[in-house]
């Protein structure tokens, strides 16, 4: 097995993802750290998504090398066809932001309040196998209705209560979604 | 002569309320699931299929039809109202009807995707009558150099779907090829981009990221600006009540009938689908239309385009299924099983053996899509009233209606993850002008370019695409679809 193999190997691993996302992480804040020097303030953010997909082709490139060869054409061929195509492309835009051709960073609000609630998704999803879907859809809606200043709150719990009835009669019962029970109710 | 006689006998078949009641509740039914994101035309169907084994066959085979019919049109009630495609053949009416709603036409939107999709459906269903056998006899003859060829005629079509920047549509069309090819390689077996995760051994599901890159992106862009006053008259954009007259829909009447034309003639051709038909006619009607730089914007032409084309992909894809037993799309499949269910072989013998059940289906068919209308135009003053609802209380039900639906795909928690994963990465390539809807694109696309590329090499060698002339028709039409905007740009910009 060549050395690229090995490495591809690796990085195809759990552990190798976990590498691939702190080396990503790493790179953004290089990035972000350079972009002030070598690029106008008007492309930085275009600049740092070209970087994170650049890297990401190289790091999906390298795996490739790990791909059993069976056949006229291997599991590499097509993959490899793709990320040369996406490499070509982040290059040429590279190359008109650091010229000036290229457009400018659109105008963007405050990053604040979508990130906030991103979290909060990911934090009812994470609680969900434990409170079950029912409880945990429930406490969301009312917090997320909260959290975009509603405050009237007959329609709050009306709307959450018809949304659970919903979900329950509908995709539970009728369509044998299997929602997580939660451990509560197991217990 | 005795196609008509044959026609007016299944005709003949629907009088009665059993058959009526069937088809009705079949596009209530249909409709419904079209409209859910998480829910497809060929899980509606599966799922129905159940409750009409009872049935007389030719009565579930007409409320499984209906579904079908039903579900494709359902999807662009979600796509056209809150920006999420209900079906993936709907993707295209998001890029037009979304921008209609959000400039206070949403009953443009609405009333254009269900005229568009009527019309395109009784085309569809009027070359599966008149042309089955022949067509089927095409379609079956098709090499996998021709669906990649095919497959890549689909994909030129990515230069129309970013706006300005043709690179950067590029660029994503590539991100989503590649995202496809993650999961176990369908010929070799080997696990590729997996990262030892049991979950990716598919690869990431359709809905989920359509789901997220559409709809949650937009919820989460929609946040970083300040929501409007809840006390005030609700949203900024109120609809202004306004309806297309018959003269607007005339306007239409060239792209939906050349939309339906394409519709029907990919979803005849298996694997296909009505996703690539949808995607197909957008982009041929951007490009044949007179004001092609308002697509994505709220031209009516593109919402028509991916309507018509999507409702007459449903007749195409049932003509290799009747006449061969060769399915034209997961819900053809599906209603294949329901064929085997009674008994009933398909092949040029159904025609001659059972020709009142054919043609009552046909029959059926055309009556769906009258009642299709009926209940959408009824349904449409409901929908309108979404753009009534609050922001405030519209986030939190579309954030849930998304993490659901991409929940019940698979039963997974996995799939939601990923939904939520790629709203975040929608919402950043968003910000920063790269497009997403050709992510979607290379998705969708990309397992078939994959596959019939790897397969025609392996029969036939790298030469095979230039070879056939089918497939080399194709792809020179590709490339000049794909350099023709490039070199238009670059004229413009030497002009100004």
């Amino acid at each position: 097995m060549s050395f690229l193999a090995k490495i591809g190997n690796f990085l195809n691993t759990p552990n190798g993802l976990l590498l691939v996302l702190l080396m990503l992480i790493g790179i953004l804040i290089l990035g972000a750290l350079i972009a002030r020097k070598v690029v106008s303030k008007y492309y930085k953010g275009q600049f740092l998504t070209l970087l994170a997909l650049i890297y990401l082709s190289l790091i999906f490139f390298i795996i490739t090398y790990s791909f059993r060869k069976a056949g006229k054409v291997t599991a590499a061929v097509v993959p490899r066809l793709w990320i040369f195509g996406l490499l070509g492309c982040c290059i040429y835009l590279l190359m008109n932001i650091f010229r000036g051709n290229e457009s400018k960073d659109p105008e963007g609000g405050s990053l604040i309040k979508p990130l906030v609630y991103i979290g909060m998704c990911l934090i009812y999803i994470i609680l969900m196998p434990f409170l079950g879907f029912f409880i945990a859809s429930f406490i969301f809606l009312i917090t997320s209705f909260l959290f975009l200043n509603y405050h009237r709150w007959r329609v709050i719990f009306l709307i959450s209560i018809a949304w659970i009835a919903f979900n329950y009669f509908i995709f539970y019962k009728l369509f044998y979604v299997s929602f997580p029970q939660g451990v509560i109710i197991n217990i | 002569m005795e196609l008509f006689t044959q026609l007016i006998q299944g005709f003949s078949s629907l009088f009665g309320i059993s058959p009526i009641l069937a088809i009705t509740v079949g596009v209530i039914f249909g409709i419904w699931v079209g409209a859910m994101p998480g829910l497809s035309p060929s899980m509606g169907v599966a799922l129905m299929l159940p409750f009409t084994f009872r049935m007389p066959a030719n009565i579930s085979l007409m409320m499984l039809t209906a579904v079908y019919l039903a579900a494709n049109y359902g999807g662009s009630i979600t796509a056209v109202t809150i920006n999420t495609p209900g079906t993936p053949a709907a993707i295209p009416t998001a890029f037009d009807g979304y921008p209609l709603t959000q400039q206070g036409k949403i009953g443009w939107g609405l009333g254009i995707s269900l005229w568009a999709s009527v019309i395109g459906g009784f085309i569809g269903i009027l070359v599966l009558i008149l042309f089955s056998k022949p067509l089927a006899d095409i379609a079956v003859k098709m090499h996998p150099a021709e669906y990649f060829s095919l497959a890549l005629l689909g994909l030129s079509s990515v230069a129309s779907l970013g706006g300005k920047s043709g690179i950067k549509s590029f660029a994503m069309a590539m991100l989503g090829l590649l995202i496809s090819t993650i999961g176990l390689d369908p010929i070799s077996g080997v696990k590729r981009f997996t990262f030892g995760q049991l979950h990716l051994f598919d690869g990431f599901d359709l809905i989920p990221l359509l789901i997220g890159l559409f709809a949650l992106s937009e919820v989460f862009e929609r946040l970083e600006t300040k929501l409007p006053n809840t006390s005030s008259a609700y949203n900024k954009q109120k609809n202004d009540g306004q309806w297309p007259k018959i003269g607007d829909y005339w306007k239409l009447r060239r792209v939906i009938l050349q939309s339906s034309f394409i519709g029907t003639v990919i979803g005849i051709f298996p694997g296909a689908g009505s996703a690539i038909a949808s995607l197909i006619s957008y982009d041929f009607a951007k490009r044949t239309s007179k004001s092609a730089e308002t697509f994505g914007s709220g031209n009516p032409e593109g919402l028509a385009a991916s309507e018509a084309a999507n409702s007459a992909s449903v007749g195409g894809a049932m003509v290799p299924m009747l006449t061969l037993g060769i399915p034209g799309s997961a819900s053809a499949a599906v209603l294949l099983s329901a064929l085997a269910i009674h008994d009933l072989v398909p092949g040029p013998m159904l025609f001659k053996q059972q020709p009142v059940l054919v043609y009552g289906l046909f029959a059926s068919m055309l009556v769906a899509n009258l009642i299709m209308l009926a209940i959408g135009l009824l349904g449409t003053k409901i929908w309108v009233k979404v753009t009534l609802v609050p922001q405030e209380l519209l986030i939190p039900l579309i954030v849930s209606i998304a993490l659901v639906g991409s929940f019940a795909v698979k039963n997974s928690l996995f799939d939601v993850f990923s939904c939520i994963g790629f709203g975040v990465v929608g919402w950043l390539l968003k910000r920063y002008g790269f497009p997403t809807a050709p992510i979607v694109l290379g998705l969708v696309l990309g397992s078939l370019a994959e596959s019939n590329f790897r397969k025609a090499v392996i029969m036939g060698g790298y030469s095979v695409f230039f070879t056939r002339p089918a497939s080399l028709v194709l792809i020179i039409i590709s490339i000049l679809f794909f350099v023709l905007p490039f070199i238009q740009f670059h004229k413009d910009k030497k002009r100004h």
